[in-house]
């Protein structure tokens, strides 16, 4: 029986320096062998690698935390599942069937939601571009839609006369809550009075009936009391509107950006101290509307959170396919993950774990992906010991954004599994091949290789 | 040959270099390379040697040999 | 004019207590057998209304049955007894003014002091005052009854049948078998159940005097045994709810008046007066007395047309509004769960037995995560207690601390407290709350829903939870009194009003501004519908909002009203009268609607029989009723199928039938459209 076999590295060593927490950098490790149970080895082998991994089990807690911080503060709360985060089928069913309806920003989501049953009253319809075909689909159909700009109004009032009758719309604002940056693209401008002219002008326009007012102040923001103010300042605005137009606003749409535990670069301490936890933001948000609404006057609270529930619930499995040593020393690894999958690799600094324990020193590393693009990078600087070609790195979270923002670049996109509550995978995504990247192409004739022979 | 000749090594790993004063810190595989490369063996024969010694295949020992010459070299021992 | 007949024809109905202008008709006509009673009742009721229009009373006069029956059964009794001249008219005219007189007296000195109605009392005072002066008028001449034959026989039949017909025709100063007859039959055609009352009560009184006296035959044919038969009616069928306890009850006091009778005869005849309905005045009078004075629940609050209606109403509102008049919000937010509810088995006892304990618990039914050994592994610690009622905070105690799980701080038996003074009459008592987090201060106003403090641990409390009470007095630990909850959710079932049961989830439902808008309903609002049936036009419905005298808002057509409401939050219909048969279409689409909506929210509501059975299967089925009221049970079972659409099942179990309707609601305001099985309501809509 040989004894076992450890890469020889050698290391120069620093005088003193011990990490401030406690531990010494030079063997910690970070090694998941399954995820929620299921050995990744099981998963790379049935599905392939790379390969993307949801949790119902951390979906549904998720949720249900969230849902209960809400509730337990606030009588009338509705939760409206953010399809730009994650529009896979399968997590969108799930969030439907946990009494979420759905929130979309394009006629290609709308689309989406209603293939999967989502009945038209269900959707709240938000964005900068909806185009009038998918506008009067989404009027007819009785979808929630908050207006963006003054071409929409009139695009609307164009809906209105067609049909003959009144539609009842919500205005997007955006407003000044100490958030930087403040996204002031979007809707209306609530301070310089842009706002109340938007809802004279549909007052005058006889067509629209303002039911509800949707502000989204931004994503991955860490000051609770932001959203304080600006429920504060959307529930003054509604009292404006309500005495000035006689309008009945029946809903407060605040949108999403609460943050997960995914580590953002640039901030120095970890997630689990840096952020404030949901409750935080439900007592804020809770505590800020009761002062501000009248008395026995509960409008329907919406929110729109899609990577506080998501994130966290998402891992990618990817391989080390080579290893190099680069000029000045640093450990180099090439997977076949890279940011054509993983961009929001761009601003966080993601979790990586091994698939088995592995002997050895850690060395300061760098993971690039499988482009041939200088800047695709996973990972500039990690704490690894030596790995070898073949093993599986789980990085996460990774459940907002990475699958819908994931490019059709130079790779296949890969396969997407779901772990439900009993350990049972099914995959709902299935790895693209090469029909999918040529399905739409057109040769025209002149280009048409000629047969040889 | 000549630098290599010049290091303290011990037998926990812990490496000296006198002309520069830094210290290093070996794992045992790669100690085990250091004691043999000072007694002038050929890469193709430690590679060897590891092989039998250990769990390990040939290619890998082989690749592993060459990096850590290279990491040597990068840390002017070699 | 037309008002007048009314109340003129309705009159001789309404000494049946069968209040219907067609049934005023045909026995007016009867009356006419004996053209002079005839014309001495019609005197006698326009002198009254003249009087009554000479000191402006003319409208109460109108409205009330005392008013035009008393006169009536006074003109009759003197058109009996006296033939008729001008002398006689006068006389008679007299007594019909002071008839009117001696109602208003003695009903306004009932209405006050007993609140009772005054029935016939007045016709026995006039009439006895009447026949006793007449005695000494000698130029009025007693009638000379020379009846035809055919007003005289009997047909042939047995003592016992014709003295029933017979008894029955002297409530009309008619004592023959013919008029009898076809006052059976009149009274049998409109009411089932006061027809049977009627015979049980003859029967048995004429029985137990048959007894008593000793003859049969006698005793069968003294005329004065249709008191018995309208005490039967009475007791029976019109101021307690039909039902086999009405009908007991009618039995007795049949029993107990014959002694009545006899004693009150015996007395009265040495002044030459016969008792006319002095045995069913008092009897009937003394018997609702006392049973009003014990609340008993059979008394009569909400009179229908027959005693069937009656029934009809009283079984769909008891069915429909359960709970109590003292209504609370579930106290939180969210889903919670029932602890302890009313007499729970832990510390709801005795004078403190009216009380409501709520916990969160997790999917596992457990109240705390983790080891459940510190205060915050508990769910509901710390988390919202919102007011149940508006009031004023009357006290709070804010600073004593949690007790540890397991411990309990038996000294300050309720911990920290907020009461809150309801305006409606009585205090609003929650207990528990989390040490110093108590947000309102004394003598602040709160509103449903206001934030009152933190659930906590404090005083007597083995874990965290939200205490609430109602009691009479504002101490800390008074005892309660019982209530119940108002909109709430339990297990996807909406209620009302009603209250919780152990162990359930329940959710507050605050009233959402989207159907509250849709339902805004408002005076001289206009709605046109088309009616279609299968397809077909099949009529108009156009509905105006208006509002009664009493301030209830209804829907009126041009043949009917369809009376709705809105109240803690829920719309209802509360009944319809009248004869448009969409209009009650209508209400058995909707009956109710909860004003706040859930995905798939179910609830549940009961409809009047006569809403779905009518004609001959209607009469038998609300004759059987009163002896099973389960049989005219018809259960409407409504859901949320999505936030504008409402799918509605009615279950009529007697007839093992299944109805379905479905309501969609207009996005603006009210119903774009409503069907119910063939038959579509569709809005014509307007412009924007």
């Amino acid at each position: 029986m040989k004894p076992a076999y450890e890469k020889p590295v050698i290391k120069k060593l620093h005088n003193g320096l011990m990490n401030k927490f406690g531990y010494s950098p030079a063997y910690a490790r970070k090694v998941r062998t399954d995820i929620d149970g299921v050995p990744v080895a099981d998963l790379v082998e049935k599905f392939g690698s790379p390969l993307f991994v949801y949790s119902e089990r951390i979906l549904r807690q998720k949720y249900r935390q969230m849902h209960t911080a809400f509730s337990t503060r606030y009588p009338n709360v509705v939760f409206g599942w953010s399809y730009k985060t994650n529009y896979l089928n399968a997590i969108c069913a799930l969030m439907h069937q946990q009494g979420s309806i759905a929130e979309v920003v394009s006629g290609m989501e709308y689309e989406k939601a209603r293939a999967l049953g989502v009945p038209g009253e269900n959707i709240i319809f938000n964005g900068p571009h909806k185009a009038q075909a998918a506008l009067e689909t989404a009027v007819r159909e009785g979808a929630m839609i908050n207006v963006d700009h003054l071409d929409e109004i009139y695009a609307l009032e164009r809906v209105a006369q067609k049909l003959g009758r009144q539609l009842h719309v919500g205005l997007r604002l955006n407003l000044d809550a100490g958030v930087y940056p403040q996204w002031s693209r979007f809707g209306f401008n609530l301070e310089s009075g842009q706002a109340l002219e938007a809802a004279k002008r549909m007052k005058y326009g006889g067509k629209l009936v303002l039911s509800g007012l949707h502000c989204h102040l931004g994503t991955f923001i860490m000051d609770a009391g932001a959203y304080a103010r600006q429920v504060e300042k959307m529930v003054a605005f509604g009292c404006e509107l309500e005495k000035a137009f006689g309008y009945s606003i029946e809903y407060l749409d605040i949108g999403g950006g609460f943050p997960s535990k995914s580590r953002l670069k640039g901030v120095y301490l970890p997630p689990e101290v840096a952020l404030p936890a949901i409750d935080e933001y439900a007592e804020a948000i809770a505590q800020a509307l009761t002062k501000a609404l009248r008395p026995g006057d509960f409008p329907k609270l919406i929110l729109e959170s899609g990577r506080a529930l998501v994130d966290e619930a998402g891992f990618l499995i990817t391989t080390i396919t080579a290893t190099k040593r680069l000029p000045d020393g640093t450990r180099a690894y090439v997977a076949d993950a890279g940011v054509n999958l993983l961009f929001t690799a761009n601003w966080f600094k993601f979790n990586i774990e091994m698939d088995r324990e592995v002997g050895g020193v850690n060395e300061q590393s760098v993971i690039y992906g499988p482009l041939c693009m200088n800047i695709d990078v996973v990972d500039e600087s990690v704490l690894l010991p030596p790995l070898s070609c073949g093993m599986r790195l789980t990085v996460s979270p990774v459940g907002a954004y990475n699958h819908t923002q994931s490019l059709q670049f130079i790779e296949y996109r890969p396969a997407s599994v779901l772990i439900g509550e009993r350990g049972e995978v099914d995959l709902i995504r299935e790895a693209e091949d090469l029909a999918d990247i040529t399905r739409r192409e057109r040769m025209p004739k002149r280009f048409a290789q000629e047969e040889v022979g | 040959m000549h630098k290599l000749s010049r290091l303290a090594i011990n037998e926990e790993g812990f490496v000296f270099n006198p002309t520069t004063g830094d210290s290093f810190q070996v794992s045992e595989t790669g100690l085990v390379i250091l004691g043999k490369l000072r007694d002038g063996h050929s890469d193709e024969a430690i590679a060897q040697a590891l092989a039998e010694k250990y769990e390990v295949s040939l290619e890998d020992a082989q690749r592993d040999v060459a990096d850590f010459r290279a990491s040597l070299k990068n840390l002017n021992l070699i | 004019m037309k008002a007048h007949l009314k109340a003129f024809f309705c009159s001789y109905a309404d000494v049946f207590f069968l209040p219907a202008v067609s049934l005023g008709v045909i026995i007016f006509t009867l009356t006419l057998v004996y053209p002079a009673m005839a014309l001495a009742g019609i005197i006698a009721v326009a002198a009254a209304y003249g009087f009554a229009r000479l000191v402006r009373m003319e409208k109460q006069f109108l409205e009330s049955g005392y008013y035009t029956y008393n006169p009536l059964l006074v003109g009759l009794s003197l058109g009996y007894l006296f033939q008729f001249s001008a002398l006689t008219a006068f006389f008679i005219a007299c007594a019909g003014v002071m008839t009117f007189l001696v109602t208003v007296f003695l009903s306004n000195v009932f209405l006050t002091y007993l609140r009772l109605p005054i029935l016939s009392l007045p016709f026995v005072v006039v009439s006895s005052v009447a026949y006793l002066a007449s005695a000494r008028y000698s130029d009025l001449a007693v009638r000379l009854h020379a009846d035809t034959a055919i007003l005289t026989t009997d047909f042939g039949m047995p003592f016992w049948l014709s003295g029933f017909f017979k008894a029955f025709g002297a409530v009309l100063f008619m004592p023959s078998v013919v008029v009898g007859v076809v006052l059976s039959v009149v009274v049998l055609r409109h009411s089932r159940v006061q027809f049977l009352l009627a015979l049980l009560g003859y029967y048995t009184g004429a029985a137990i005097r048959a007894l008593m006296v000793g003859s049969a035959a006698l005793a069968f044919a003294d005329l004065n045994n249709f008191n018995f038969i309208f005490i039967a009616m009475a007791v029976g069928g019109v101021f307690l709810i039909p039902s086999r306890t009405s009908y007991l009850l009618a039995l007795i006091a049949v029993a107990v008046s014959t002694m009545l009778m006899d004693a009150a005869t015996g007395f009265w005849y040495y002044y030459g007066i016969p008792v006319f309905t002095l045995p069913f005045n008092v009897v009937t009078l003394g018997m609702l007395y006392v049973l009003a004075l014990m609340r008993h629940p059979m008394v009569v609050t909400s009179m229908g047309r027959t005693p069937e209606e009656t029934l009809e109403i009283h079984l769909a509102n008891r069915l429909r509004y359960p709970g109590q008049e003292r209504t609370l919000f579930l106290p939180f937010a969210g889903k919670w769960t029932v602890w302890q509810g009313f007499d729970g088995q832990w510390t709801h006892k005795g004078s403190w037995r009216y009380a409501y304990d709520f916990v969160i618990t997790d999917e596992q039914g457990k109240m705390h995560g983790g080891e459940g050994v510190r205060l915050d592994d508990y769910y509901c610690f710390n988390k919202p207690a919102l007011s149940p009622v508006r009031g004023r905070v009357a006290q709070i105690v804010d600073d004593l601390p949690d007790s540890p799980i397991g411990g309990a701080d038996a000294a300050n038996n309720w911990g920290n407290v907020v009461i809150i003074e309801d305006p409606r009459g009585f205090f609003v008592e929650l207990s528990h709350f989390a040490e110093k987090t108590v947000r309102v201060k004394k003598g602040e106003w709160v509103e449903r829903g206001t934030v009152l403090g933190l659930c906590g641990n404090s005083g007597y409390s083995p874990q965290p939870h939200i205490h609430v009470q109602i009691q009479s007095a504002e101490a800390i630990g008074a005892a309660s009194l019982p209530f119940s909850f108002v909109s709430y959710a339990e297990g996807g079932e909406f209620h009302s009003n009603n209250l919780p049961q152990e162990q359930h989830k329940v959710e507050p439902l605050y009233r959402d501004k989207r159907l509250d808008n849709i339902t805004n309903f408002v005076l001289d609002d206009e709605l046109h519908y088309h009616v279609l049936r299968d397809g077909k036009e099949a009529g108009d419905l156009k509905l105006k909002v208006k509002m009664a005298s009493d301030g209830s808002f209804y829907f009126e057509s041009p043949r009917g009203q369809l009376y709705f409401g809105k109240h803690e939050g829920t719309f209802y219909f509360y009944r319809v009268t009248g004869e448009d048969k969409w209009l009650r279409l209508l209400f058995l689409a909707l009956p109710r609607m909860p004003l706040a909506y859930r995905e798939k929210l179910t609830w549940h509501d009961y409809v009047p029989a006569g809403l779905v059975i009518s004609g001959l299967r209607g009469a038998v089925v609300g004759f059987l009723s009163s002896l099973c009221p389960r049989l005219a049970t018809v259960k409407v079972t409504q859901t949320f199928v999505s936030e504008s659409r409402i799918a509605t099942l009615v279950a009529v179990g007697v007839l093992h039938q299944r109805r379905c309707a479905s309501v969609e609601l207009d996005r603006q305001k009210g119903f774009a459209a409503v069907t119910v099985d063939d038959v579509t309501l569709r809005r014509v809509s307007h412009e924007p």
